[in-house]
């Protein structure tokens, strides 16, 4: 293929435009966050010097926000038992319904796979108010079980599909050996499918941890106490009031991250094919 | 007779979980919407006086016109931001593996954490600013009345192309080499190889991804509210804002509940269309 000199410019000048704009919100996050307190009302571009003074007291001061007494790793703690637990129990769940969908032919199979893509789909505000009455009449409200049973709402349907589809692409030939040995569908699951299945279920359980990760709005209608904080609602108290601490704000928000970054960084290729639910073929 | 009821067993945990979290829900948000009061007794049926005290302040349709608009724009520009950058990468240079990772990095950041970070960068003394004023320009209230739409569509945006991106270099690479070649000897020019060979061959992978994404971009939360709380005033007040200032910020639950039902027909035309064709695709 022959390109012009010009064409060349054109496209590395398209290429630094959006490298510079995906970097711009992140250089500023991380100059506020490393540099020192002296720097807040000059009107600095580059930090004067680096500290990591903002994260200490995150950490160790006990008074993100002014709560006193809870550290920011405390939402961090939260977050991550939510995200892993609904995680957990929504790949066991999902492993079974996934493969029965897949692999047995009843009635009302085609009827409930369009049932759960429908529920992947379903945007979660519509059904914010009764989600709320649901909690409260369960005794539930205020509690991090709470926000960890709506996060089922939004990761079951996708690992349910996500699996389904992945089951779908793995030959029958494997387990029918073992069904005819006299093994049961448990077994053949659980010794033949499964072990060839790993990427697949590990794919839909890095994408269900950031889905349940990413999550505000079921926090926000759900928990009240700051102990129980999750990282979203953390971040957006530290932004409320008129004395906004930038630089303690920005290190809150790059630890809330680092955790869903680095995993995607590290894995990067081998998840790319679930970004759609197995929905795109190939 | 026992073949029959494993399959149940096994799918029924899912099937609850869905059924007790979106349909039980879904029917009482209906009911909700026919009602005014709190629980128990001070709780009355009212009809349809919900539906037509949102319609008739222009508080739903104001809020129907700028989640159309912030769809609208945000998906376009992610579509064309996106497939411009697939259309780059899919070509062979040195770097391009570190660059496609850095153009990915914002789609692996959870919005909230986005709208903490573009919350400093367009504030009036915030990051964008000083850079302006250090070239001259004076500062922009990009979080003001005129700009704050703008602002939440940036926000997206700058997010969600990656996923474009992602979705359409991957379309790019199974699209068999020998069409190209074919069409380089029919003599086809760069332009139209791209009109007959590249745009016919992802046309499934764009529609998927623009459906999806609209259905995501139109239900969008935590973007708008971190970044502008759907203000100033009601500039970026969309749907699902109104949804939670109706509940959660004027406490009338059951006023939340009927914003919600009559937002639903406007997503229920995309859902179905995308349900149909994801089958249709999966099967094929």
């Amino acid at each position: 293929m022959r390109a012009s000199r010009w064409k060349v410019a054109a496209l590395v000048l398209i290429l630094l435009v959006l490298a510079l704009a995906v970097a711009l919100p992140l250089y500023w996050a991380v100059c506020l966050a490393v540099r020192p307190g002296s720097d807040v009302y000059a009107k600095r571009i580059i930090p004067s010097a680096l500290t990591l003074q903002n994260f200490r007291e995150l950490i160790f001061g006990r008074d993100w926000a002014g709560f006193k007494g809870v550290s920011f790793l405390v939402p961090l703690q939260n977050s991550l038992v939510v995200a892993l637990t609904a995680t957990a129990i929504s790949i066991v769940i999902s492993t079974f319904a996934g493969y029965a969908l897949a692999r047995f032919s009843f009635r009302g199979r085609e009827l409930i796979s369009s049932y759960i893509l429908l529920a992947y789909i379903f945007p979660p505000f519509i059904l914010v108010v009764s989600l709320f009455r649901l909690i409260n009449a369960l005794g539930l409200h205020d509690s991090l079980a709470a926000v960890m049973l709506l996060h089922l709402i939004i990761v079951v349907p996708y690992c349910s599909w996500m699996l389904r589809g992945y089951f779908l692409s793995v030959p029958k030939s494997l387990e029918e050996s073992a069904l005819i040995d006299g093994c049961t569908h448990l077994g053949a699951l659980v010794r033949v499918v499964l072990p060839v299945s790993a990427p697949g279920v590990a794919s839909a359980a890095i994408f269900s941890f950031t889905l349940s990760w990413q999550d505000m709005l079921f926090s926000l209608i759900t928990l009240e106490s700051h102990e129980k904080f999750t990282l979203p609602i953390a971040l957006l108290a530290m932004a409320m009031g008129d004395l906004v601490q930038w630089g303690k704000l920005m290190a809150g928000a790059l630890i809330s991250i680092a955790p869903p970054a680095i995993i995607y960084l590290l894995l990067q290729r081998w998840i790319v094919g679930g970004l759609t639910a197995g929905s795109v073929k190939g | 007779m026992k073949r029959q009821i494993i399959p149940f067993v096994w799918v029924a945990p899912v099937v609850g979980v869905i059924t007790l979290f979106l349909l039980y829900p879904l029917f009482q948000a209906f009911w909700d919407s026919l009602h005014a009061g709190a629980s128990g007794s001070g709780r009355s049926f009212v009809g349809l006086s919900n539906f037509r005290e949102l319609l008739s302040t222009g508080a739903f349709l104001g809020a129907v016109h700028r989640t159309l608009i912030f769809t609208l724009a945000a998906v376009t520009l992610k579509l064309l931001i996106g497939g411009t950058a697939a259309l780059i990468l899919n070509r062979p240079f040195r770097g391009r593996n570190l660059l496609r990772s850095w153009l990915f990095i914002p789609w692996t950041i959870p919005l909230f954490a986005g709208g903490i970070l573009f919350l400093w960068l367009l504030r009036m003394g915030g990051g964008l600013n000083l850079m302006l004023e250090n070239v001259g320009i004076y500062p922009v209230f990009w979080l003001g009345p005129d700009h704050a739409m703008q602002s939440i569509i940036f926000l997206n945006v700058w997010k969600g192309f990656p996923f474009f991106m992602i979705t359409i270099l991957a379309g790019l690479q199974i699209i068999p080499r020998e069409l190209y070649e074919a069409a380089q000897i029919d003599g086809a020019t760069g332009f139209q190889q791209f009109r007959y060979v590249t745009l016919p061959g992802l046309r499934n992978v764009i529609l998927i991804a623009s459906l999806l994404s609209t259905v995501w971009t139109f239900a969008q939360f935590e973007n708008i509210f971190v970044l502008t709380r759907g203000g100033p005033g009601t500039t970026t007040e969309t749907l699902s804002i109104l949804v939670y200032k109706l509940a959660f910020g004027m406490f009338n639950l059951n006023m939340g509940s009927a914003a919600a039902v009559l937002s639903l027909p406007l997503f229920l035309f995309f859902i179905f269309w995308l349900v149909k064709f994801v089958r249709k695709e999966s099967e094929a």
